[in-house]
Formats: C-alpha cells, structure tokens, sequence
C-alpha cells in the first residue's frame, strides 16, 4: 500500500505494509534518525514525534494511520543551520540532557505541551513527560527547562 | 580557574537536542548485513547436537556462527575465565547464545535461526543461591577448576569465588557484647534499563575486526573480544559512538564478539541490535542478593564487632563484575562506621540464571540497605536515637575502616551535619491519613582507581584538542569536565578544546567510565598532558617575547608576561614558531592512583582492596505512606555530598538527581524477577516499572567541596554514589512510618501492606 | 473470499458501511484497527497479529461527541478528546477515566471503541467507567445497526459477529446522576492499573436511589458488581457503613487475577479503598 502524509512540512509517499510503525518509516526510509527505538510497546516515549500536533509513540503508529496527517520529528523544529527552539536551548542551559537517548522524545512532548499551555505548572509539566522515561536525570533538570522554556513562550496567561 | 567550577553547556549538547547526534543504535554501513542471535529456551541442559546445515542454506543467509568460531574462555575484567561466547556441549541459563546468523533481512535472519536444528538432554536447574551452594548440588561448571583466574581467589564447585575480611578479634568482642543482634536481608535484581540497547556494527579489514559499539569501556570490549575470538587484542578496534546511556550494563562487551565473527566470515559489515526483550532478559542486571549480619554493641551503642556474610547471585557465568566487585561488600560495609573487629565473606555463586553484571554502585546499595535496617534494628534493641547511633559510631577524619586504610579527610559528620541544617531531624508531621517517616544515612564511598592516558595538541589556530578514549555515557566528564580543566591549564575557553572520538586505535589506555573515574582519572591524565603542552607553550614564547618563561602566563588564547599584559603573543603565533623549532606542541599525559596504605593481609580474594579518592555523603528521606494501599511516596529528600572540587556544579547536581531516582526505583518497584524456568519474567516495560517524571521527589542538594590531594584541581568522583545509601535510607523511613522493618526490596505496596496487615494481626 | 478486499493487507475504509462490509468479508482473519496502541503490541503479548486490518482512521461516522439528554461518543473518540468533553457528573467518571489513563502518548491515540473491543485487556480504564455509566454501544454491521447494553456486549466480546462494529457509545446523563473513578498504580502514573473502580450514583433528596459500582483489572474483564452496589442504595452518598459495606461485597463478588504488576490478593484488599476514594470524588454539587 501507498501512503501519502507531510513530514515536517513536506510531503512523503510511503509505499510499506500499513501496520508498520511510523517509527520505523521514518528512521529506515526518511533517514530521520532523531525519534529513538528505546522498548518498541510504546512505554518509554523516546519515539515520540508529533501527529497532527499530538504526541504519540511513533513505534505503535501504525503508517496507515499517518495517511493524510502532519508529522513532526524533533528533526523538523529547528534546521541544523538555525537557532534552537526554546525548548532545545533550555534544556542545555538548565543541564537536563545527559545521554539524551530521550531527548527528542522529550523535546517534542514539551513542544506540544507549551503549544497547548503557554503556561503549565512544574506538575503538568511532569504529568506531560509521564510517558517519556529519562534513566539519566531524574527528570528535574528537563523540569526545570521546561518551566525556563514557559518563560519567553507566547503571552502571560 | 575561569572555566573549572562554572555551569558550561554540554559540548555534544546540541546534536542531542536536535535528534542529530549518531547513538550506537542509529550507527550504519553501506551494504551491511543483520545479525541475529539463537537464545536457549531453557536454564540448563546437554546440547546433544547443534545442526545449522539447512539454516546455511537459506535465501538471504551469509554465515552461521557457532561456538567452532569462538574459540576463547574469558569473564569481567578477566578474573575469573568461566564464560564461551556459544553454550558448548552445556547450556548454564536461558538467554544463552547457541548460534549467531548474518543475514540480508531481519527476517531472512529469523528464518535461519528457526531452522537451527538444536537437540538438548534437560538438566536440573539451579536457580537459587542458597540451593547452589548446599551440600550435593549439581555442578554448574564441572570442570570449575580448570578454568584461568587473574588472581588466586578461594572458589569450590557452585561458589564462583569468595572474597573475605577479617580484622581484629571479633570472637573476644562477641563474648563481651552487651547486645547481639542479628538481621538477614534479601534484594533483587535491578536492570540497567539504558533507553539505547546494545547495539554493534563490525566490518573486517586488513586483518583486523573494526567495531562501532556504544560501549563505557573501549579497551575492556577489546580485550574481551580479543580473548573469546582467540584473536591478538591490537587486532581489534572499538569505536565508540554517542552512547545511550550505561550505568554500569555498557561496561562489558556483550553483542560485538557476533558482528565481529560474522563479518570476517562474510567480508560485508554485520549490525546486531538488541530488541527490549532481549536486552532485558540477556544482558546482565545488578545482582540479586542475601545478606546477613551480626553485630556485638555495648549497651551505649558502640559498635564492637560486626559478622557479615553475603551471598550474591551470579548468574550462569563469570561475564559481569559480581566476581570482580565481591569485596566491594566488606568495604562498604565496614567504610562508614568505626567496626573495629570485623569478619565479613562475600560469596559469589553460580546459578542457572542469566549471568548478572555491574549497575551504578554494584553491590554498595543492597549492602547499605541491610547495614542501616541492621543499625536501627540495634537502636531500637538499644531504645537509642538513630541518628545518635550513626554520630556514635561515624568515622571521623584519621580514623581507621575495617581494611586498616586510615581516613584522613572523613567528611561524614560534616556531610551529616549539612543534611541536619537543611531538615532538622525530628518527627514529621502528621498529615492526612498518612503514615509518615524519616531516616537519615551516611555513607564513605570510592572513586575507581584506574589508569588513564591522554594527549593534548595545540591546533595551529591555538585551540587544544585532547585525544583519548575516555567514553562519554552521558555524565558529561568528556562533554564538560575534562574539557574545563584543560582550558583553565591552557589559558583557553571552553569551546576551544576538542576532544576526539574515543577509539582505541588512537587514544591512550583508559579505564572506562565507571565508578566515577572519568573526570578523576581521565581528568588527570589530560591535565598532566596540558601542564607539559603549557610548558613547551611558555618555552616557546618566552623566545618570542624575550622573557622568562617563569614570569609568563596563559590567558585569553595568548602567552603574556605576567603584570606586562601589553606584552603578549597569541597561541597561534607560539604554534607557527614552535613548527619548525622544536616541533607541533603535543604532550601525553598519564594517571595510575597513588597506592593507598592498608592492611592487606586482613583481606583474602580481593580485587578492590581499598577506597580511592575517597567521597563522603549523607541522605535524608521523609516518606508517606497510604495505610491503605501500602503505597510510598517520597515526600522530601536530601543530599550532602563531597565531590572534592565541583568542575561542574550542574552536571554534578544531575548526576545525584539521576542516581537518587534510579535508588528510588530500586528501592520501591525496580525488579527483574526469574520465572520458574529461570526466564526473566519482567522483559518488557510494563512490569519493569522504571521512574517517571511523577515519581521522582524534590531533592535539596548540598554539594560539599574537600578536595583531594591527588585529583585534578582536587576533584573526586561525583557521578555513581548518589544511587547508594537510597534504598537504605527510603527503607529506614518506611520502616519508621509504619512501625516494622521489611527486610527485602523491593518496597512496593504489596509488600508494605502486607508488613501492615501482619503487624496489625499481631 | 473476500469481493472488496485483497489478500494480507491493511484496507483504509471511507464510511461504516464499507467497513462493515470489509470486516464482513474477511471473516476471522480480519479485524478493524482504531489507534492501533493494542494491535500493535499483539507481539508483545505473544498473540499472533491477525492477517487483515480494516483501518478506521478515515471513517466519519466514527468521531464527534454530542452533548444533549445523554453524550453520544464516536467510537474513534480518543482519551485525550474524551478527558476534555464538557458534559455533566453524569459523565465525571468518564472524563477522569480517559484523563488518568496511561500518559499522552497513548491517550492521544487510544480510541474509546479500541477500549471496549480490546479482548484480553484486563487493565482498560474506559471500560468500568462505561459500565458504571450505563453505557450503551451502538454496533454497526452489514445488515443494519443495533444498540446494546456494554456490560452484555463484553459478555460475549470473544464471539462478535464479523462485519460487526461499534459505532457510537451513548452515556445517558439524566438529573441527579454523578460518577467518578479511582485508579491505583505502583508508581504515580503512567501504568495500567493494579485496580481501577467506578461509581455512578443517582441522588434523589441526598439519597442513593439507583448506583453501580464497577471494577476493572482484576477479573479478565471489567466487571459491574451488584451486591455492592445494592448496599449503597437507600442510604447518603458518602455514608461509611453504607460504603464500607460496599467494599466488603465488591471484593466477595470478585475473584482476583494473578499478575506480574500484582499478586491477587492485593486487588481484593486494596479494592474497598478505592472504592470508598472513588465514591468520597463524587462531586454532587451540579448533579
């Protein structure tokens, strides 16, 4: 089957088995080596990219459902000749990346989250990262850039 | 100092968060083939016949790999060579390698594994430490005293090794004891869990296997996969990408020695990643463990004598560090409180159960968990104050531990004393409905002593570049540390030192990054190669500039006289004169641990006899707990900690923050258990529950500066002990809150309910 | 076999009716893929992967909420919609389900019809919430579209009818209803559940009139437990005889699972708990 949907931004036809995981997709046929295969059962969240703005744990997405959406990889936020986003400078101004295996998965649910809230508590910011496991920091320092990151993001509530 | 002690940004940072850097597991070759790995299903039987003759035959199969190609009995470190790379005739656990294939698809390789024809004879399995080593036990290694030790360590039949201690008179101190008390522990076994599995690619050339592996310790995969190969170790290379994370499962080769035999049998590149599953069930957790002690103590709590004996789990071989780190147990156990007379055994045995490895703080955590149960077991025998009893008896500076080393910088009662001004030690308060409790725990702890080697060259644009092969599991020793000394020794900024890749082929020996070492001792090696390159810097430019090298300095990316800042030249300048009079300006620097005085003949079978750049800590815990679920929750928590001098003080903070959730969820869920079938049960993360972002509590942390004579600028290891003391001391306050020890981990809410229901029916 | 589909594949349907006649046609070997979160784990589980997935994603009829006498839920709902629909205590229980399940990821994915069909799926969060709710399920199959109680659908869940989907799920949301849920975990979030209960309760003049407790995960199958939820009726919400005894029965209607997440034992002591926590949540104040 063929399967038509845009990654960052632009648009990709997927000739693949419908029930193959988007991860796999993107790592084995776009290149996108950023979304990690930490568990392959959608529990550690370091595949997480962005399907029309959610969260989701790619390596359970089945590419059929893909067909007709935006996904986005933590390749698409900031082009490698440009700034980081807010959300990526902050967690290495704060010490919150450490091996960084869960790093892009992070980085995308915090994106979605300040999307979504420009404002969130330190407990919606650590209930939004329940499904993404850190084995390194014990997560205070992705806290603490998230809530840096909430800082310059959109207007004061 | 300008960049020693200041917050830097990772330099490896932004490819992290850009999802750009290459991991092990992302790391490819053209034309690659896939490796798959034959596991046994069972825990121990005769192979009675192995045929992959219909498998070699296959669409898509390049080669078949068996234990024909792997030649070589090796094990951890190389002390105890117990361990082939294929079950031969015998299989110890499930999980074992039987046969590896390369293949041009994943599931052209599946199919070739099905079609391995394998003929077992079952064997009796032995699961159980305590059943290993009873009296009439089946062998796990028949041929156990054939195999090659790096020292004479005591073994016999299903004891793999034992390691003991033995100081004083502590049958004299028995017999005057006022009190006696007794405690048996029992933990489980804790996985790794890195978000990255092992992953390997190996290609073969020029007579040499070529492996890209996400590995802690370049030189010890080397050599491992030198000695199962039975090939010459500088025909290996290891290359080491980012690596997702370690914490101890990364130390030991693990997949390498299959994509190496496979690409030599093949000609093409061989990649091998490990699934979850496999990665959770095969590759070697922190062990399992029982431990018991005895202690005499007079009736104002002063401790007289300690017994101890622990029995730990390992496994089906010798392939991790439970053999290496078998007398970790008595230091740690004997490293905190003044024991004068001591006998502790640490015993090591075989089971048919996949072998177990090292994990952050090896056997320290289920050592201090039993110890500080055991010291409150002996407050509330004696009706004392726990805290009280820990000040009684807590090494102070000069004091001697239990192996006759003298501790001439103890910082515990300091250490203590902070945590006490942050949360004075008093009764919580009461809250709603919960039960609540506290605990407070000290704790010595070593930095790991190994060697290093590194150089530093001058660029001919005046930036530095070190190149060794000190791996970076994340810590930011490389990505930070070693960097920020070497910049404050050259006069440098940050950004303008580089460090290489780690390859083996290029960098000096190092020994890994574990235990702490790669700021200490790594740090040492290229800051001994900088003050040799600063030296040859000022010689040169004291030609240039007509001065003393004496009266100059390096600062700003220039050599200046010092007071005359006028009269400076730049580093590149220095560089371009140095070419072509005395050469490029390059120096290589060494480290070896000073020898550190002890008692050795109190100890027998030890590999670490002794603690190096020793480090002092203390932790406080506040726990609730739901009377009616059993549930814990970490409500506040402290740490204390000497790190000799802070090279980076955020770096260090998330080193502790890390390792205090990993003891978190050691302590309240974390458990890889082994089925009846000696399979691991837990293999997916479900039910291996691993911290999140909700479960980990607000740490307050002191970082305590007390440098070290022989660390670079006085720095010790920061990055392992903070997961130690915190089973103990989350224990400790359970067991306060609700009023009766537990004295096996993990403390989940079955566990805890169950304690409340029996103390209750009482 | 099969008229509109073609052989080991996954088949994108466009209405219910071409699904249903999909589904129909491929018999056994087919099944319908909602998020996909449960399917795609069927290895995990050591379940062979049906041959034949009916994808669900592009079905219209299959998503909205409405909000009127009763909230009628596209089966294609996911958590995440379901967590934030504006509805009355009548569905409290419902929308603390879908929010407190699993972690974004998956509440983001997860469909309420995925929730209900997903056979062998103890731990579903959804499922009592429904069932306490009085849920009814719109099903969909070739030959026309049927309604049915959840709690008899999940009694026969193993032996649906191929061509059989469900459509829509209505929650009834009369005056003087209110519901909640409690979930208990090992850790703070972010797992199945050791336990999950819901409660839904009628109230006429601060009296139970009409309640339903239900229980999940700790049978293979969620269950509505009668016994217990008699002994809340008559009395006031909240009355501690009136639920300690509802504890008491719910854990004698119940026989507990063995599990890796949890001994058996456990989910019968802790479920009295849970259910006094969920029933002290009930929020009267707009029922």
């Amino acid at each position: 089957m063929s399967y038509s949907f845009s990654v960052n931004g632009q648009e990709v036809d997927i000739e693949s088995p419908g029930l193959r995981p988007l991860l796999s997709v993107l790592r084995d046929d776009l290149g996108l080596l950023g979304a990690k295969l930490g568990c392959g059962e959608g529990r550690c969240g370091a595949c997480t990219v962005l399907v029309d703005d959610a969260p989701v744990a790619a390596c359970l997405y089945p590419v059929a459902n893909a067909d007709g959406s935006d996904v986005r990889t933590v390749e698409g936020l900031a082009r490698h000749d440009s700034e980081l986003t807010a959300v990526q400078d902050a967690l290495l101004t704060h010490g919150g990346v450490q091996c960084g295996a869960c790093i892009p998965g992070v980085v995308m649910t915090l994106t979605a989250l300040l999307d979504q809230d420009a404002r969130p508590e330190d407990s919606e910011v650590r209930s939004a990262l329940a499904g993404n496991i850190c084995r390194c920091t014990g997560y205070q320092k992705i806290v603490d850039a998230a809530m840096a990151a909430t800082e310059t993001n959109g207007d004061p509530r | 100092m300008t960049v020693v002690g200041t917050n830097v940004r990772r330099a490896d940072g932004t490819d992290k968060v850009r999802g750009a850097a290459i991991y092990g597991m992302d790391y490819t070759e053209p034309g690659q083939l896939v490796a798959k790995v034959l596991r046994s299903h069972v825990p121990a039987a005769n192979i009675v016949e192995l045929d992959t003759s219909k498998a070699e035959s296959m669409p898509g199969v390049r080669a078949v790999a068996t234990a024909a190609d792997a030649p070589g009995l090796s094990g951890m470190f190389f002390v105890l060579k117990d361990q082939s790379l294929f079950a031969r005739d015998v299989i110890r656990y499930v999980g074992e390698p039987l046969a590896a294939v390369a293949a041009d698809t994943p599931e052209q390789a599946d199919a070739a594994l099905a079609a391995i024809d394998v003929v077992l004879e079952p064997l009796e399995p032995v699961l159980d430490v305590e059943q290993s080593l009873a009296e009439g036990t089946r062998l796990i290694h028949p041929d156990w005293e054939t195999y090659e030790t790096l020292v004479p360590g005591p073994r016999d039949g299903n004891l793999a090794w034992e390691a003991s201690l033995e100081r004083g008179d502590a049958d004299a101190a028995f017999d005057g004891a006022d009190v006696i008390i007794e405690d048996e522990f029992r933990t489980q076994r804790q996985h790794q869990t890195s978000i990255e599995p092992h992953a390997a690619v190996a290609r073969y050339e020029h007579g040499r296997y070529v492996v890209h592996t996400p590995t802690q310790f370049p030189f010890n995969v080397r050599g491992r996969i030198a000695e199962l190969l039975g090939a010459r170790i500088s025909d290996v290379r290891v290359i080491v990408p980012t690596i997702g994370g370690g914490f101890g499962g990364k130390l030991d080769m693990m997949l390498e020695p299959f994509a190496c035999i496979l690409a030599r049998k093949t000609g093409k590149p061989v990649r091998i990643v490990n699934t979850r599953r496999e990665e959770q069930a095969t590759c070697g957790p922190r062990e399992g463990a029982v431990v018991r002690l005895r202690t005499a103590v007079s009736s104002d709590g002063t401790i007289l004598a300690q017994e101890g004996r622990i029995i730990s789990d390992n496994g089906a071989n010798s392939s991790g560090e439970t053999v290496a780190c078998a007398n970790v147990a008595s230091l740690v156990l004997g490293g905190t409180y003044r024991i004068p007379n001591a006998r502790y055994v640490s015993q090591v045995a075989y089971t048919n159960t996949p072998p177990t490895a090292a994990f952050r703080g090896v056997n320290g955590p289920y050592c201090v968990y039993a110890q500080e149960m055991h010291f409150d077991h002996i407050a509330r025998e004696l009706g004392m104050d726990r805290r009280d009893l820990r000040l009684r008896n807590l090494i102070r500076a000069g004091d001697e531990i239990v192996n006759g080393q003298r501790l001439d910088d103890a910082f515990l009662a300091q250490a203590m004393d902070r945590v006490e001004r942050i949360r004075p030690w008093g009764p919580p308060k009461e809250a709603n409905g919960t039960l609540r409790g506290i605990a407070v725990v000290p704790l010595t702890w070593i930095t790991n002593p190994g060697p290093s080697g590194a150089s530093v060259k001058l660029e001919e644009d005046g930036t530095a570049t070190i190149t060794c092969a000190a791996a970076e599991i994340g810590t930011g020793a490389v990505a930070t540390g070693i960097r920020q000394i070497v910049a404050d020794q050259l006069g440098l900024r940050f950004e303008d030192v580089q460090v290489s890749p780690a390859d083996t082929d290029t960098g000096s020996y190092d020994h890994g990054a574990q235990g702490s070492r790669t700021t200490f001792g790594m740090g040492n090696a290229a800051q001994d190669a900088a003050v040799k390159v600063r030296d040859q810097l000022l010689d040169v430019a004291a030609g240039m500039l007509e001065a003393s090298a004496a009266d100059l300095e390096l600062a700003d990316g220039t050599v200046r006289v010092q007071g005359a800042p006028d009269k400076q030249v730049p580093l590149p300048a220095v560089v371009a004169t140095a070419m072509f009079s005395q050469g490029p300006i390059v120096a290589s620097g060494q480290f070896a641990a000073p020898p550190v005085p002890f008692d050795a003949g109190c100890m027998a079978g030890a590999l670490f006899t002794s603690f190096t750049a020793a480090t002092y800590h203390a932790h406080f815990a506040e726990v609730e707990v739901d009377p009616d679920t059993g549930k814990v929750t970490v409500s506040r928590y402290v740490v204390a900690q000497d790190v000799g001098t802070a090279i980076n003080p955020h770096m260090i903070e998330g080193q502790i923050q890390g390792g205090v959730l990993q003891g978190v969820g050691y302590t309240l869920f974390e458990n890889l258990r082994i089925g009846d079938n000696g399979d691991v049960l837990d293999a997916g993360l479900e039910t291996y529950r691993l911290p999140t972002a909700v479960d980990a509590p607000h740490i307050d942390i002191e970082i305590l500066e007390n440098p070290c004579p022989y660390g670079p600028l006085g720095a010790k290891g920061a990055a392992e002990p903070s997961i130690v003391p915190v089973a103990a001391v989350i224990a400790c306050a359970v067991a306060d809150a609700i009023g009766t020890p537990i004295n096996e981990l993990p403390l989940t809410p079955f566990a805890v309910l169950r304690a409340l229901r029996s103390k209750q029916n009482e | 076999m099969s008229t509109t589909v073609a052989k080991n594949g996954v088949h994108i349907a466009t209405s219910m009716r071409e699904a249903a006649a999909m589904l129909a046609d491929l018999g056994e070997a087919g099944e319908a893929i909602a998020g996909g979160t449960w399917i795609m784990r069927a290895p995990d589980r050591d379940v062979p992967a049906h041959r034949q997935y009916v994808v669900l994603k592009h079905v219209p009829e299959l998503f909205g909420v409405s909000v009127a006498d009763s909230v009628d839920i596209g089966a294609m709902t996911t958590h995440t919609e379901l967590g934030g629909i504006e509805a009355g205590p009548a569905l409290s229980g419902i929308r603390q389900a879908a929010r407190e399940s699993a972690f974004p990821q998956v509440r983001n994915v997860a469909t309420v019809g995925g929730n209900i069909r997903a056979i062998g799926f103890a731990e579903a969060d959804l499922v009592p919430a429904m069932l306490a709710a009085r849920a009814r399920l719109e099903l969909t199959s070739p030959t026309g579209t049927s309604e049915e109680d959840i709690g008899d659908y999940l009694a026969t869940r193993h032996s649906r009818p191929a061509g059989e989907l469900i459509g829509r799920v209505r929650v009834p949301a009369p005056k003087g209803r209110a519901s909640a849920f409690e979930r208990l975990t090992v850790r703070a979030t972010g797992e199945y559940p050791i336990v999950n209960v819901a409660v839904s309760v009628d109230i006429d003049d601060s009296v139970v009139r009409d309640a339903r407790i239900a229980v999940g995960s700790v049978e293979p199958v969620a269950k509505l437990c009668v016994s217990a939820s008699q002994a809340l009726i008559g009395h006031r919400l909240g009355d501690s005889a009136a639920v300690d005894a509802a504890g008491v029965e719910a854990a004698g209607e119940l026989t507990s699972r063995e599990g890796l997440d949890a001994p058996g034992w456990y989910r019968l002591a802790v479920l009295p708990a849970l259910i006094r926590r969920a029933i002290a949540r009930i929020d009267l104040s707009s029922a």
